[in-house]
């Protein structure tokens, strides 16, 4: 039966929802959005209510919210700073998240020239690592992803005794990020991240803690 | 600005048109919101005027930034075309059977698919969907044209049994 195009597109879209599980997470995830901004309102909330305090205690009084205006300034100051600044800890629970997610791959690939080939639209050339040597990791696949807004491949790796299945991604290093001499190990969200370099790549390791 | 479950869900649709990919669009929300927590603005006073537009735009400045580099569709979000002259109808008065929706979602390209959205989804105005793509209003009407044409190539492929019809 035929109908308006506007309703059958309607209808088309509300038939997709994300899962409960994404959202709850970006439920989650977007609550900060709320803290922050309220976190920061209140700290540079400085209204007529508080012109009227400075004015009934004087001198002393204005002295008093001098010193907590520029304590914070600063503080608000650093907040900011902090924010616009990407961390290794950032990247790691990014890939934590991710790796909670479970998503399965574009790819079903269990070499890496195979991989390539998919992969041939990132600015670089997946590697070998030396800490994933194939007789003790095998590949099982990949998608494309973004480590902090930057493409990269998101592999799937299984280790070969236990079975274990890792997350594994390769990207370029973030803007803003300095390399890193040796490995850092973080804890997210119950996952181990690994984050190390090799050939000027950042790779990545998130596997269940 | 209040993230609902329900809003959560609209905007996911929204990364959806744009991505054709459930879990390109989970993805693509989910760095929109990190972008959106980031943004030097947040920590400022400064007002957005309307937040669920500003919000919906960011989406689209995510999904041309993170994709550009291995999705060579959006190439259509992002360069600019050429106006055709056209009579201005819309799609107002377009009939199709529901099962013919999915196949032109899937035959049209992502700049099209965007404004089929905002048009039926989030009920834009044309005028207001220029606004939010940043376009002439005469290329948003090209698009449509555009898609006119193509629900019309599908009724010729079908061999004339016609599936869209317009009032």
């Amino acid at each position: 039966m035929q109908k308006p195009l506007k309703d059958n597109i309607r209808e088309h879209y509300e038939r997709f929802s994300l899962p409960e599980e994404q959202l709850r997470a970006l439920l989650a995830l977007s609550k900060d959005a709320s803290f922050s901004h309220q976190q920061v309102s209140e700290s540079v909330g400085w209204g007529n209510a508080s012109f009227v305090r400075v004015k009934k205690f004087g001198v002393l009084g204005l002295s008093l919210c001098l010193l907590i205006g520029l304590m914070l300034f600063g503080s608000r100051y650093l907040i900011r700073s902090e924010g616009e600044r990407i961390t290794l800890a950032d990247i790691a629970s990014e890939a934590a998240y991710h790796h909670n997610k479970h998503m399965s791959n574009e790819i079903v690939a269990s070499s890496l020239d195979d991989l390539r080939v998919f992969f041939s639209k990132l600015d670089f050339s997946l590697i070998p690592s030396v800490r994933l040597p194939t007789d003790q990791f095998e590949l099982l696949g990949g998608r494309y992803c973004s480590v902090k807004g930057v493409v990269a491949a998101q592999l799937k790796v299984k280790e070969r005794l236990s079975g274990k299945v890792y997350t594994y991604y390769q990207a370029d290093w973030p803007e803003g990020v300095t390399e890193i001499s040796a490995p850092q190990e973080f804890y997210d969200r119950g996952v181990k991240v690994e984050l190390w370099e090799e050939r000027g790549l950042l790779l990545i390791l998130a596997h269940d803690g | 600005m209040e993230f609902s479950a329900e809003n959560l869900n609209r905007y996911f649709r929204y990364c959806f048109a744009l991505t054709r990919d459930e879990v390109h669009a989970a993805d693509l929300l989910q760095e929109s919101i990190k972008r959106y927590l980031s943004r030097p603005g947040l920590q400022s006073s400064t007002k957005i005027d309307n937040p669920d537009r500003y919000f919906l735009r960011l989406i689209r400045n995510q999904f041309i930034d993170t994709i550009r580099t291995h999705e060579l569709e959006t190439q259509s979000l992002v360069t600019e075309e050429i106006v055709i002259p056209i009579d201005g109808r819309t799609l107002e008065d377009v009939l199709i059977d529901r099962e013919e929706v999915s196949r032109l979602l899937s035959n049209i390209a992502a700049a099209e698919r965007e404004i089929l959205y905002l048009w039926a989804v989030e009920e834009f105005t044309l005028a207001e969907i220029a606004a939010q793509i940043g376009k002439p209003l005469g290329t948003v009407l090209s698009k449509l044209h555009r898609i006119r044409l193509k629900l019309k190539n599908f009724v010729l492929e079908d061999g004339g049994d016609a599936k869209a019809s317009e009032r």
